[in-house]
């Protein structure tokens, strides 16, 4: 399958006005979001994925590196024909109503009305705002904003879409919405690369995820894969004191239950370790169990072990 | 097209944005003089008529234009409704040629309501007056011109706007104003310099800054000269496009390098 989208070395300085401190959003990052994918890109606040995005726009220049959109360069104005943006925010003029801001956009494409009143129908009819369409976005709440912003990024039936955290100030039935339209454009052969803090939701729609903390690409692979990494769930009883508190050294993470020990590790070496210091204790393994963690859990670590460097 | 679509967004928007209330206020001011100074002789109201009607539209134009061109960018920046439409596949040059029409359109359809209200007071009063005058409708020559000077304004300002901060875009802006209304004398203290270094830079700020001296054509239409001619009217127009086009130009390769 082709790249939709690829970047390789990516890196972006900030330069503060005064030239007097620089801020590195993003360190050489290089990732292939495949055509057809559901790819989530995560990281916390402050972790560069709106910046990446504002690069693949053309909004912002990397300070090194490059990036291809359906194998054309970024610069190239034409990639943005195919792309749709959804902004983490609601950018959009607030002196239009939903009808005109959609068809200002289209016609931004180029777009003609004949092709247009039919297509603002169906988009307005899709985030549920056919009933608001004549008021001025002013009015708007703040999840009616984003819904029409999901609107007016679908209406140049884009190949890919950036969606900055899309779900964003909306209520519980209209995110379980706003997946359902994400997974109806994926079947419809759709690239889309999701950047959300929302990680069930995550976890449930992608295909492949990446990781970035503080602009370095921690994690990148397919959701399958990454959560179900080697972690064991190692659980022991009739232990001296001293064999205990070793497990616990070694383990990533433990705790003592009902006079049992129960470690959590995943490097493959230790987990050979701490047997060893089970059986040289002559305590009893009562259980071994791979664990397939949550995103959540696998998120929390990686950005808590580089916390911790 | 694209191009068209945000100029007319652009003029939508300052329309709904009510700076069209600007006018309304001119308006007022313009009618209410025509009475006030009925005392006057007859060629004296006419006379001042005209020069409150012409000045007050430059006036109300020239505050538009910059506050227009100063605030479009910045303004589409700091809101964030830039990201939307960059993240379209428009290039900042028509992005800026947008907005520069948009605006151009809004001073187009500002000038020609305080026009319309101006000739209205001009024609009727010419009637009332003793003796009764002909309506100079060469005075629309004059609004012509200062039609052009606000385009210029407009993108003059829009081209500072790519590089500085509103607040210094106003005070460059004003300041060349300024210098450009001073322009012939300029050229004398010029002329009296005796030090090349500061002759030197007042040359360079005389060539650089517009002349809006030649977009007035006002106290001699307002004295009844008879010598106001077609072809000055005509060089003066061709000469505030031509400045139009360079500050555009030179606005679009700026702005491209703009982070947003
Ligand atoms: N215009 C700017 N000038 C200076 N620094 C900036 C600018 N924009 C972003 N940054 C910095 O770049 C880094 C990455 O920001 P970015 O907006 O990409 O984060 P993010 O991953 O989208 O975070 P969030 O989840 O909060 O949206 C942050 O440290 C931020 O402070
Ligand atoms: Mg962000």
């Amino acid at each position: 399958m082709a790249d939709a989208i690829r970047t390789e070395g990516l890196t972006k300085e900030y330069v503060s006005a005064s030239a007097a401190r620089v801020t590195v959003a993003l360190k050489d990052l290089s990732l292939e979001v495949q055509e057809g994918e559901i790819f989530g890109f995560l990281g916390p606040n402050g972790a560069g994925k709106t910046t990446t995005i504002k690069i693949l726009l053309g909004l912002i220049f990397p300070t090194a590196g490059r990036a291809w959109v359906l194998g054309k360069e970024i610069w190239d104005t034409a990639v943005r024909y195919d792309i749709a943006f959804v902004p983490d925010s609601p950018y959009f003029y607030d002196f239009l109503t939903a009808e005109e801001l959609v068809r200002f956009h289209g016609r931004l494409f180029g777009l003609k009305d004949k092709v247009l009143n039919k297509r603002i129908d169906d988009l307005l009819d899709l985030v549920g705002m056919a009933g608001a369409r004549n008021r001025r976005l002013r009015e708007y709440s703040r999840g009616m904003f984003q819904r029409v912003g999901i609107a007016q990024a679908l209406v140049n039936d884009p190949k890919v879409l950036l969606l900055d955290e899309p779900t964003s100030g909306l209520d519980p039935i209209a995110q379980r919405e706003v997946r359902d339209v994400i997974l109806k454009l994926r079947d419809q052969g759709k690239t889309i690369l999701l950047c959300s803090h929302h990680l069930s939701d995550v976890e449930r729609i992608s295909d492949r995820v990446a990781i970035l903390n503080r602009g370095k690409l921690e994690r990148i692979g397919r959701l399958d894969d990454l959560l179900a990494a080697e972690r064991v769930e190692i659980t022991a009883e009739d232990l001296t004191e001293a064999a205990s508190g070793q497990i616990a050294e070694l383990a990533q993470e433990s705790r003592r239950q009902n006079g049992r020990i129960v470690a959590y590790e995943e490097r493959r070496d230790v987990i050979a370790a701490i047997i060893d210091v089970v059986r040289g204790a002559n305590g009893r393994l009562v259980s071994l169990i791979p664990q397939r963690q949550t995103l959540e859990d696998l998120f929390v670590r990686i950005v808590q072990q580089e916390e911790a460097q | 097209m694209r191009i068209t679509a945000l100029a007319v967004n652009t003029f939508r928007e300052e329309v709904r944005r009510k700076v069209f209330l600007f006018l309304l206020l001119f308006a007022g001011v313009m009618i209410a003089t025509s009475w006030i100074f009925s005392f006057f002789t007859g060629t004296e109201e006419m006379k001042i008529i005209k020069d409150m009607g012409l000045t007050s539209i430059w006036l109300a134009g020239t505050i538009i234009a910059m506050v227009m061109g100063i605030r479009m960018i910045p303004g589409e920046i700091d809101k964030r409704t830039i990201y939307t439409i960059l993240s379209k596949p428009i290039s900042r040059t028509e992005y800026l040629l947008g907005k520069f029409f948009g605006g151009a359109l809004t001073l187009a359809a500002n000038t020609a309501i305080m026009a319309v209200v101006f000739m209205t007071v001009v024609a009727v009063k010419s009637h009332q007056v003793e003796p009764p005058q002909p309506v100079d409708f060469r005075l629309l020559g004059q609004v012509l011109l200062a039609y052009l000077q606000f385009c210029l304004l407009l993108s003059m300002t829009l081209m500072f706007s790519t590089f500085l901060t509103p607040i210094m875009n106003g005070a460059i802006s004003l300041f060349v104003l300024i210098v450009g209304n001073l322009s012939d004398t300029l050229l004398d203290v010029i002329k009296l310099s005796k030090n090349m270094v500061v002759e030197a830079g007042l040359r360079v700020l005389y060539y650089l800054v517009p002349n809006w001296q030649n977009f007035s054509v006002q106290d001699a239409l307002v004295r009844g000269d008879e010598k106001v001619a077609l072809a000055y009217v005509a060089k003066i127009a061709l000469y505030g496009i031509l400045y139009t086009v360079i500050l555009l130009i030179i606005a679009a390769q700026s702005f491209r390098n703009q982070e947003v």
